[in-house]
Order: C-alpha cells, then structure tokens, then sequence
C-alpha cells in the first residue's frame, strides 16, 4: 500500500527540520521510528521518564480504516499510567461478554466472561477505533514539551554502526541524517527498518482472505444491541466459514467474514457484494452506511530476535499474528512497557545495555505464545482436514448439552498479560507460597482503601520498583512502599493473608517476593531485575 | 452418569485439542476414520470400565438435532 492509498482520519503538520536549516547534526540517544499505537506509547511513557523523544513518521496524518480495535485490561492499565486511559475508556465500548453461535442455531451454544475476576479497575476489554486510540496519544505528547513528532519524515537508509546507527530521512524539503544510539522501529507489519536492514521474518502465511466490513448503523435499533462479542462457526451466512461482530463507539460495528483462499478481492469490497453479508447477519431491515471495507489476509510470523545492536524491534514489525485474539496491538503494547523501563535504566547509567537483552528474551516469550494462540485459534475456525472438522464439529455439538466440551470451543483465546518464566529478571521463590502471581508473572489488580478513598492497586505500582507489602512494618528498602491490610481482598489475591511483601518492576511484573523480606534480600532481587 | 464425568477434568484444552487434530495432518477422510477409531480404542483400554465407555459410547451416539451428513469434506 502507499501512502495515497490509506485514508486520512487527520491531518498533522509536516514542519521542517533544524539539520535542514543549518544547524549541526547532533546523535540522538534514541529515536523512535512510526507513529502507531505502539511507537506513540513507548513515546509517552519514555516522555514521562523525563527523556527528550523524537518520533519519525512517514505519515503526515492519523489513518482511518479499518485496523486494532480491542483494547485489553493489560492495555487500559498501560494507559492508565500514561494518564491516557480514562479518555479512552470513556470513549470505548466496554464488554466482558463472548457469545458463540454455530449455523443457524438461535441460541449461541455457549458464551463467557472476558473478565471472571472483579473488583479491578478496568474492563476485560474495549473496543476503540485504532485512530482515536492514536489521537489521545498525540494530544498527550503534544501536551509535553520534550517531545518533537516528525511528521512527514521517512527513514530511506540505516547504517548501523557499533554503538549507533545513522538514519538518512527524506521530507518535502529535502534528504537530511541522523545519529542515534537506539533506533526504536515500531514501523509496522511492513518495517521500512527491517526490510533496509534486510532481516528475516519467519513463519506461517495462512491461505484465507477476511472481509472485513466496519458500518455505521443509521437506524435506531442499533442502541438496542448489546456490548458482546458475537462469534459464528459456520453461519448460513457465510457457508463454511466464520464470522465475529463487535461493537465500537460511534453506533460503528464491526463485522468480520471469512471468505476462502481463491476470492477476487476487488469485488469482495463492493457495496453490493459485502450488504447480504451484512443483512444475513443482522436482519434484512437495518439501515447502515459504510465506514470502511476491507479485504485482509494474515501472518503469523516474528523476527528470530528483536534486539540488532542499536536497533530495537518493537509490535508488529517484529512480530504479526491473526487478528483473533487481539493479540497484535495489546502484544504490541506490552513490548513498549516492557522496552521503556529498561532503555530508561540504560540511558540513565542505572544499568548496563545487557539488560536490553531481557527485553528480547521475554518480549519473544510474548510473541511465541501470542503465535501460538492465535495459530492455534485459526485452526479450530478453519479446520485444516476432514479429520479435524469432524472433532471441530463434534466440540460444537457436544458443547450445548456438555459443560466439559465447551473449553475445547476456540474462537480467539483473548489476550492476557503473558509470564516471563524463568526470566533472569526475576529471583524465584525461596518460600512455600500458595497462591498470588509468582515472580515473572503480571501484579493483579484490586481495590485498596486509603483512609476511606477507594483507590485501585494497579494505579499505584508501576513507573518505578516498588514495594507492595502486606502488612504493617514493611522490611527496610530504598523503595516507595505500599502497604495493604492482611485482611484486605489484595492480600487475598496476593496469597499474603498471612503478610508478605512483593518487589515489583515498573512494567507491573513481579520481580521477587518472600514471607520475610529482608533489606538484604530485596536488594538482591533489585539487582537482578536490573541484570547489575 | 454411572461415574463418566461429563464437568471439564482436564487443565489444557487447547494443547490437548492440538494434540487430537495433528493426527489428522496429511490424511484422508477414510485415514482419519481409522486413526480416531485407535484412539478411541486406546482410551477404551486405558479406562477398563464397560459401564464408563457404554455411557461415553450413548452419548457420543445419540442422534442430536444439528448433526447431519458432512456436506463440507473439503474444506476452505
């Protein structure tokens, strides 16, 4: 696709570079390359750490279309401590409700709850228009005044250099360079960056083409239909194939059909091709208008590491998967969190560049097990044999009647946070604990209550290590404590109803934790965490 | 149901289920056939208890509403 081709949302101001007008060329400690949800949150987040942040983009606008629409709990916590999260989740559509549907079965065969566990801050998901997912980004660095968003500025050249990497960028105005000492590429499926740098992507192509078909409804019945994920083995509607409707703001719905290998895609987008879909899965009497149609196909593939030299390979330029599951850009965000902290302790002198290798060590845990979901998903929806249809099929008929077949029914296993096991951040447990997320596992959330103010976990750890004890006389640390009553529902989660303390790390990862913390012991771990 | 659990038993359905449709790779309908017949047996074998695979086998084989002839066997 070229840049013509993408529809605008809105514009942005291409503004023309100081290496352009003669000042020096100065090396950068890092710049970041894209302007996706993905490279705008690393933005925000090194942003607040206090670093001056250059974005390149080749784009002089926010896309519109079709693209990410699912927001994780994950996600929502990620932009809560960006300051970002309440706009989008006023915005978004929040549901926790799955339903499946199998031909022309009225009574969904079964449904599920994104979100078994309460009392946490956040929804199981939202669904939000990718591009207002990007605007609240960029008004929240607009708002910043260490952060400078070029517009406009496509990276032609990379040359990486030992310790840095030089950039060649073209704009309106003319081809200037750049030095940086980390180049963050989170330029997209189609990484400009990778495909300079030449390096491979590996994996799985599936022979299937999606029609993807977002509508407004115009009637006054769309009001009426409930939040839900609806999801449809083998519909009338689309013979043999799969279907999934979800709502997003806006009286905007997004429908999804499966429509084989050997299609033509050009007439697959026309209004009059795509509307007996629509009206066979919603009724012949709606009225709606278009927003965007689509035609996809998927990949489910990732770079062997996302670590070469200065070059970090951030979301979906180092790793794609199916879109069931909305595993690409809550996958995507998970390695801008766990990227930022860590580049921030390495341009501070906090620690070393190695500890950017965990990044890569568990960033690529993330990814495997996204892949793996996600393939795994693709092949119940789309069976690749007889053999496997038949059990396919048998799920789904045993499903109605039978509790224990329906967790074999595979629509999408949605995204949660993934454990880093055996990460080498993290000092494994030297105590018998039952219970509460281990070390390399993400923090819960829960409801604290600070002197009679509600207040929620989650918003309290993250940005830096932290403490999270359970109790009333923490052990000696450097760090910023948080205490909890023994006898709140946190302690619960965190199997500390007897006391306990956490070290947790910024990106809200367990890091270590004991019944009898010491300052001695919570040192260690510190350091281990921080690979010094 | 003469002590055949019919409540979810199992931890990972998903690799489980990974499992089960890998045998299914490269065969023919006819190949499958055979092959989910072994597994059957097996299990058959493993469990030991002909009131346990009677109820298993009265489920499985009770026409229900939705089943019909596959009309699909290639699939796309």
């Amino acid at each position: 696709m070229t840049t013509t081709d993408i529809p605008i949302y809105k514009c942005k101001p291409y503004t023309r570079p100081p290496e352009l007008s003669g000042s020096v060329t100065k090396r950068f400690p890092f710049v970041i390359v894209g302007s996706g949800p993905i490279g705008l949150t690393l933005a925000l987040d090194l942003a607040h750490k206090g670093h001056d942040v250059t974005i390149l983009t080749a784009f002089d606008f926010i896309a519109h279309g079709s693209k990410a629409i699912c927001f994780s709990k994950q996600s929502l916590d990620i932009f809560d401590r960006l300051g970002v999260g309440d706009r989008m989740l006023e915005r978004g559509v929040t549901w926790n409700v799955g339903k499946l549907f199998w031909k022309d079965q009225e009574d969904p065969v079964f449904q599920f709850d994104m979100l078994p566990v309460k009392n946490q801050k956040n929804p199981g998901f939202i669904n939000l228009q990718q591009y207002y997912c990007e605007e609240y980004l960029i008004d929240a660095l607009e708002a910043m005044d260490n952060v400078d968003i070029r517009w406009g500025h496509k990276v032609v050249q990379i040359e990486t250099v030992e310790s840095y990497a030089k950039l060649d960028i073209e704009t309106a105005d003319g081809t200037y360079s750049v030095e940086a000492e980390y180049i963050l590429a989170s330029d997209g499926s189609k990484s400009t960056i990778r495909d300079l740098m030449g390096l491979a992507f590996e994996g799985r192509v599936f022979e299937d083409n999606f029609l993807i078909a977002d509508i407004k409804f115009s009637g006054t019945d769309a009001d009426n239909r409930p939040s839900e994920r609806w999801f449809w083995f083998d519909p009338p509607f689309c013979k043999g194939g799969t279907a999934l409707l979800h709502k997003q703001p806006d009286n905007v719905w997004r429908c999804d059909f499966q429509l084989g290998w050997d299609i033509d895609r050009e007439a697959a987008v026309k209004p009059e091709n795509v509307d007996p879909f629509i009206r066979g899965m919603l009724g012949n009497d709606i009225e709606y208008e278009e927003e965007w149609y689509s035609v996809y196909t998927f990949q489910c593939r990732r770079m062997n590491s996302f670590v070469h030299g200065p070059v970090i390979f951030v979301g979906d330029s180092a790793h794609l998967v199916s879109p069931f599951g909305a595993r690409g850009a809550n996958g995507g965000l998970s390695d801008a969190e766990n990227l930022a902290w860590k580049l921030d302790f390495v341009l501070t002198g906090q620690a070393g560049p190695e500890l950017l290798k965990s990044y890569d060590y568990e960033r690529t845990i993330g990814a495997d097990e996204n892949i793996l979901n996600s393939t795994r998903s693709t092949d119940f929806m789309t069976p690749k044999n007889s053999g496997s249809l038949a059990f396919r099929n048998a799920v789904l008929e045993l499903s109605s009647e039978f509790e224990f077949a329906r967790p074999f029914i595979n629509s999408g296993r949605l995204s949660t946070p993934t454990p880093y096991y055996e990460s080498p951040l993290s000092t494994p447990d030297s105590e018998r604990w039952t219970k509460g997320p281990k070390p390399g596992f993400p923090c819960l959330d829960a409801p604290i209550d600070w002197n009679g103010n509600l207040d929620w976990l989650l918003l309290q750890v993250g940005n830096a290590f932290k403490i999270v004890h359970f109790g009333d006389e923490p052990p000696a640390s450097d760090f910023e404590t948080i205490l909890c009553p023994t006898d709140s529902l946190a302690a619960e989660r965190y199997g500390a109803s007897d006391g306990g303390t956490y070290l947790v790390r910024p990106d809200q990862v367990v890091a270590a934790r004991w019944k009898n913390a010491t300052a001695k012991s919570i040192e260690n771990a510190y350091k281990k965490a921080i690979m010094r | 149901m003469n002590g055949l659990i019919i409540e979810p038993n199992l931890t990972d359905h998903d690799d489980v289920y990974q499992c089960i449709v890998d045998m299914h790779d490269n065969r023919s309908m006819e190949d499958s056939l055979i092959v989910t017949s072994k597994f059957a047996l097996l299990l058959a074998n493993h469990i030991g208890d002909p009131s346990i695979i009677r109820a298993a086998a009265a489920i499985a084989g009770s026409k229900s509403p939705n089943s019909e002839q596959p009309d699909h066997g290639d699939v796309q």
